[in-house]
């Protein structure tokens, strides 16, 4: 080690206190101290979304492998999808009312132990679970999405048991609005998470749409998706600097203005650097979670190494 | 200097185990120091990743059609086989591929995009990519579209 690198290093612990004593006198904020510590990146806490591992089919069986993937990148932290945990109940031959009688019963019927066991899979890999993502909304086309209230009761328990602190997915205000009880009865945040349709009203698209929810109660925060807010030309910079305490986690991917496509970070127009420059300066405890879906022909692996390199590159400049 | 450095190096190591010291402290139960990574120089090495993308076609340009295709983030939602993910449209069964004659319906599709849409994510615009890329990835998806609907029975052809 050179004197460079063991200045680097240790100069990259400060930040890393102040946050740390910021959230424990902050309850509400995200709590490192209840995770695993890796993945620090000059007092930035990292994660990653498993839709960056796009080779993986989110399923039951494939989610050793996820594991094994987010070991390989080195984070210790991630967004865990319901699917890499709920089993599908589509056999052949099967109706959809079937179906979907199968999985109600199967969530309100699960017992803890079954979640327990999925925990200590994440723990013995040294990966904590920020959020639990799931889409409880029935306005979108997923016949499974129209859950009952003893399901999303049944899930956000499961969101606990899990470790995470907040079920996020893509719903919409009025979905918002219904599931605000549920995460006040386990004590939990809803999170809200952006796309980028200014078409639907109910949808989550701008500033205004976040402060909507944020007044349903003190337990909704926001998941803020960089990629999609950049692409319905909202100004990325300005929200975090205004909401960053309401603010669970940051999506942290790259889409061009204008309802523009992807791009690898670096290529497109969302400020990476500044946003990740403005957490890091401001140490605030939000965790910026890598999210992409710009194309690649490298393994999702090594797409996302370069993503992360890119991050880590950013932040010690 | 050497004097220096004899002093700096101590007075740093002091600052590392007071944070170890205090990382550790606040963790219940948790006994891991605060690992800090700094920005590692080593180079990444590109790859290629054969289970998702399949093995190269001969065809050179229809390989590079594909490439165009997957690189775009086309395969995200449409899947590499036009197996479509979540909401996105079927290209297999698309009417307007069907009546696409040399991209001349897609391009207009990927240069605009769809906004008004009831879906939760609308179909991105491309307008940025140049005329040739949008031509790649117009011919690639009738490649793969023929092949898929000529051949269902034999799901692996396109990894051929």
């Amino acid at each position: 080690m050179n004197r460079r690198e063991f200045s680097s290093i240790s100069l990259a612990c400060i930040p890393g206190i102040s946050m740390l004593s910021g959230c424990i006198t902050n309850p509400s904020r995200f709590d490192p101290s209840k995770m695993m510590a890796k993945s620090f990146v000059n007092g930035v806490q990292f994660g990653v979304q498993p839709f960056c591992y796009h080779d993986l089919v989110m399923n039951v069986a494939n989610r050793k492998s996820l594991i094994e993937k987010v070991k390989q990148n080195g984070f210790g932290l991630m967004e865990l999808h319901a699917r890499w945990c709920e089993p599908k109940f589509n056999e052949p031959g099967m109706s959809k009312e079937d179906s979907r009688k199968k999985v109600r019963q199967w969530r309100i019927s699960t017992p803890d132990s079954y979640y327990e066991n999925i925990r200590k899979e994440f723990d013995e890999a040294g990966i904590s679970i920020l959020n639990y993502y799931v889409d409880m909304d029935a306005s979108y086309f997923n016949n499974y999405m129209d859950y009952t209230d003893e399901e999303v009761d049944a899930t956000f328990k499961a969101a606990k048991i899990l470790g995470a602190g907040a079920c996020v997915g893509s719903e919409g205000q009025k979905s918002i609005k219904r599931l605000v009880p549920f995460a006040e009865k386990h004590n939990m945040m809803i999170s809200v998470h952006n796309h980028s349709n200014l078409s639907d009203l109910d949808a989550f698209n701008n500033e205004q749409s976040f402060l909507n929810a944020f007044a349903f109660s003190p337990n909704v925060r926001a998941t803020f998706d960089t990629r999609h807010y950049n692409a319905a030309n909202g100004d990325c910079i300005g929200f975090i600097k205004k909401h960053h305490a309401l603010i669970r986690n940051i999506h942290l991917g790259n889409r061009k203005r204008d309802q523009g496509r992807s791009a690898r970070f670096g290529e497109g127009d969302t400020p990476l650097v500044e946003i990740l420059k403005l957490v890091r300066d401001n140490q605030w405890p939000i965790p910026v979670i890598i999210e992409f879906e710009h194309g690649t022909i490298n393994t999702s692996v090594t797409e996302v190494q370069k993503t992360y390199q890119f991050c880590k590159n950013a932040l010690i400049s | 200097m050497h004097t220096t450095h004899k002093f700096i190096y101590p007075l740093f190591s002091i600052v590392i185990l007071l944070s170890s010291h205090i990382f550790t402290g606040c963790k219940n139960g948790s006994k891991q120091p605060l690992v800090v990574n700094v920005a590692d120089t080593t180079k990444i090495i590109d790859d290629y990743d054969t289970a998702y993308v399949g093995v190269p076609l001969s065809d050179t340009i229809m390989q590079h059609n594909k490439e165009a295709f997957v690189i775009y983030g086309c395969a995200y939602c449409h899947g590499v086989y036009l197996t479509p993910v979540g909401e996105a449209t079927d290209l297999r069964k698309s009417t307007i591929v069907g009546a696409d004659v040399n991209g001349n319906l897609i391009g207009r599709i990927l240069r605009n995009g769809i906004p008004l849409t009831p879906k939760s994510s609308p179909m991105p615009q491309y307008s940025d990519l140049k005329d040739e890329e949008i031509q790649a990835i117009s011919a690639y998806i009738h490649y793969a579209r023929d092949i898929a609907n000529n051949a269902s029975s034999d799901s692996g052809a396109l990894k051929k």
